[in-house]
């Protein structure tokens, strides 16, 4: 690695650039606790030129804007500068090439936020605090003196109310004043023993507390000193405190009330079984019905694949087999398109505007603690409730997601558990559809108790069976606030177009590899060979193997093959049943091998068709007993 | 005893955090060996620990690895009080104690 200079020199040259920049621009980087407001600041000092970039195998994205001489960074919000998670690497990282840094504290939160603030001095890098939501904290009854604050920190102090841009322009100007804070003598003379081997002071106390990363870049030993040094911080915010606030008595207001009533079971449920249902009004029937009805089948078959045919036409000619593969029946460039733009993007739009609500307002942790009981009896925690939202909208998507989980058990359960068990919005249309044809609410219910019992019974065994243990959750409630619809509308904006953009080829890719599987006559050979199954075992038509074999290149074909089956009632079931536990498309499954390793992509396979026509012809060797 | 078997809704003292990471994550989020906290046990779900003007979930697998022990007092948020007097600290310990009665059985 080059040598490093320190960081407070103005040059950067680490071996984990973020992003460029030109000589003599300073990079002045954002950092703060989740939810303090820092995306505001940010929108404020850059304006409308900003670059997102996803991390590397992360679901955390980067932004950066310019300001004069400066380049912005925006960096995930976190407790404190370490590698627990995903967010905490890449803010870690995006720290350690700071040449100043903004910090946003949450006046209502100081006792947290200080933490992170004194780490942030202790690491000696150039410091302007920002201290916002000064109203809310004079709601609240607090009043924090940011002179008082300063002298105890030795940085610049700016009282700031990000919401109604107030102290803006002060924080810019105090960027020149940043400087290096009030840290502990002994801790500093420590930093300075290991400067030598490492070349600047914030990685030499990452090296210090133990960061096993760090540590590893510089070929030294990470050092056990965290609890100490944690201790000694917690120690020093907490005398620093009494000196800079002052409280008035103050009553619960009605937003901690509510946010108590939303864990607590005996009226969070219903709250959260309302919130499922208008989920599922808005985006199982308007996006996925309506609107996907609209993009998938009118503008993109009805026009675009038509007109990528006929282009595809005079390039290749028809009627051989490289044009089967690029514009047939599932060609590259016709499939692709449409799923990806007219049934992939409305759906990932509207779940991830959704996520976006739900985690703006707060009520995202709260569902998280809700259910936490629950999922730690599948060997997961609150936690995973996300990307199992997530993937009754899509598999592939809520699958990348269980990057925020504790470890590699907890994405394990999770990836095979929706693999298996949860039908994503493509499917569920039609599950839907066929179930009105089936008979109705008892149909809907026997299939809603199937599937619940193979997922919990699933989760049980998978959670017992793996190796390993899974984390607990451990999670700081933010205050309910109402969400901010541009903060919503860009956060959704960036998560759609990060996602369809690394998932693309996925899909491209699972269309090819079935191309040629219907080219070659793999895929009626497959039909052939599965048929004695599905008609002595399922007792269901000989040609619902083909909706099986089709439920392989998207789930929803497969469904939607049941439909022209003409089935009665209980078939209905049985078949539903098989096809949602059967495999997971094409591009999931890619999906999961990537992130998961080719054998577990193997292990979910072959145990989805086990599974699925096992627990099918067990049902529907039952219902022929009645 | 651990955080599972302290009684519900009542101020703990944190003894012991048998995990290192969460250990860590507690001190970052205020809340310390030694630090005392309202503890409130959510019936099927995590321990809700509200300590000054934050709250913190915790799984139960977690909480069950905490030792802690029974604090007569509780200074339920941060700074020093304008109006001192300790008449004033009870009135207000009784209305956080409000505000989380509907949890405790």
């Amino acid at each position: 690695m080059a040598p490093q200079n320190s960081v407070s020199t103005g040059h950067c040259c680490q071996g984990t650039t973020v992003v460029e920049v030109p000589e003599g621009t300073r990079k002045v980087v954002l950092v703060g606790n989740p939810n303090v407001g820092k995306s505001l600041f940010f929108n404020a000092f850059t304006g409308l030129y900003v670059d997102v970039s996803n991390y590397p195998g992360t679901t955390v994205s980067i932004s950066s804007g310019r300001m004069d001489d400066y380049l912005i960074l925006d960096s995930p919000g976190v407790y404190g500068v370490s590698s627990f998670n995903d967010e905490e690497t890449v803010a870690r990282d995006v720290i350690l090439e700071a040449d100043l840094v903004v910090n946003v504290v949450d006046a209502v939160h100081l006792e947290r936020d200080l933490f992170l603030t004194q780490q942030l001095i202790d690491m000696g890098l150039p410091l302007v605090v920002a201290l916002n939501m000064v109203d809310e904290a004079e709601k609240r009854g607090l009043r924090v003196d940011p002179a008082a604050l300063s002298r105890e920190l030795g940085v610049p102090v700016i009282p700031t109310v990000a919401t109604r841009r107030e102290g803006f322009e002060e924080v810019k100007r105090a960027l020149d004043e940043a400087r290096i804070g009030v840290s502990d003598p002994i801790l500093q003379d420590r930093l300075l023993g290991l400067l030598d081997r490492v070349g600047s002071k914030p990685e030499a106390l990452m090296i210090l507390e133990g960061d096993p990363y760090v540590a590893e870049r510089h070929g030294v030993e990470p050092q056990g000193m965290r609890d100490e040094l944690y201790m000694a911080r917690r120690q020093r915010v907490n005398a620093i405190l009494p000196r800079v606030i002052d409280r008035r008595e103050h009553t619960l207001d009605l937003r901690t009330r509510l946010g108590h009533a939303l864990i607590r079971p005996l009226t969070g449920l219903p709250v959260l079984a309302l919130t499922l249902f208008l989920m599922y009004e808005l985006i199982g029937v308007l996006v996925a019905q309506t609107i996907v009805g609209f993009t998938e089948g009118t503008v993109m078959q009805g026009y675009v694949e038509p007109l990528l045919r006929s282009a595809a036409q005079t390039v290749l000619g028809d009627s051989n087999v490289l044009y089967e593969l690029v514009a047939g029946e599932f060609g590259v460039l016709t499939l692709t398109v449409t799923y990806v733009v007219g049934l992939l993007l409305p759906l990932v739009i509207g779940f991830y505007l959704m996520l976006s609500v739900l985690e703006d307002s707060g009520y995202l942790p709260r569902i998280a603690a809700l259910t936490d009981r629950l999922m730690t009896s599948i060997g997961l925690n609150g936690r995973a409730i996300i990307p199992m939202i997530l993937g009754f909208g899509c598999i592939t998507m809520a699958t990348i997601t269980t990057r925020i989980l504790g470890n590699e058990r907890e994405r394990k359960i999770a990836t095979a558990l929706m693999a298996f068990a949860i039908p994503c919005s493509a499917q569920l249309g039609v599950i839907v559809a066929l179930l009105a044809v089936a008979g109705g609410p008892e149909m809907a219910l026997a299939y809603g108790l199937i599937m619940f019992a193979v997922f919990g019974l699933l989760g049980v065994a998978l959670s017992h069976y793996l190796p390993g243990t899974s984390t607990s959750l451990l999670m700081d409630l933010p205050p309910l606030r109402v969400p901010r619809p541009i903060n919503v509308l860009t956060k959704t904006w960036y998560k759609t177009t990060g996602f369809i953009r690394e998932v693309t080829v996925y899909f491209a890719a699972g269309a090819l590899l079935i191309g040629i599987l219907q080219v070659t006559g793999a895929l009626v050979a497959a039909q052939d060979l599965a048929a004695p199954l599905v008609e002595g075992w399922l007792n269901l038509p000989r040609e619902a193997a083909t909706a099986f074999i089709m439920g392989f290149v998207r789930r929803d074909f497969g469904a939607a093959g049941l439909y022209d089956l003409g089935l009665s009632g209980p078939s209905i079931l049985v078949a539903l049943v098989t096809i949602t536990l059967f495999v997971p498309c094409v591009a999931s499954v890619l999906v999961i091998m990537k992130e998961r390793g080719r054998s577990f992509m193997l292990f979910t396979w072959v145990g989805s068709v086990v599974l699925a026509f096992t627990v099918g012809g067990l049902l529907a060797q039952f219902i022929g007993l009645l | 005893m651990t955080l599972l078997e302290a009684k519900s809704g009542r101020p703990v003292r944190i003894l012991e955090i048998g995990d290192a990471q969460a250990r860590a994550q507690c001190i970052r989020l205020g809340i310390g060996e030694g630090t005392v906290v309202d503890a409130e046990r959510l019936r099927v779900g995590p321990v809700l620990l509200r300590h000054h003007d934050s709250e913190v979930c915790l799984g139960r697998e977690l909480a069950g690895r905490i030792l802690v022990e029974e604090a007569p007092e509780a200074n339920l948020r941060p700074g020093r009080l304008e109006s001192d007097g300790r008449a004033a600290a009870g009135r207000e310990r009784r209305r956080w104690r409000f505000g989380s009665k509907h949890g405790r059985r």
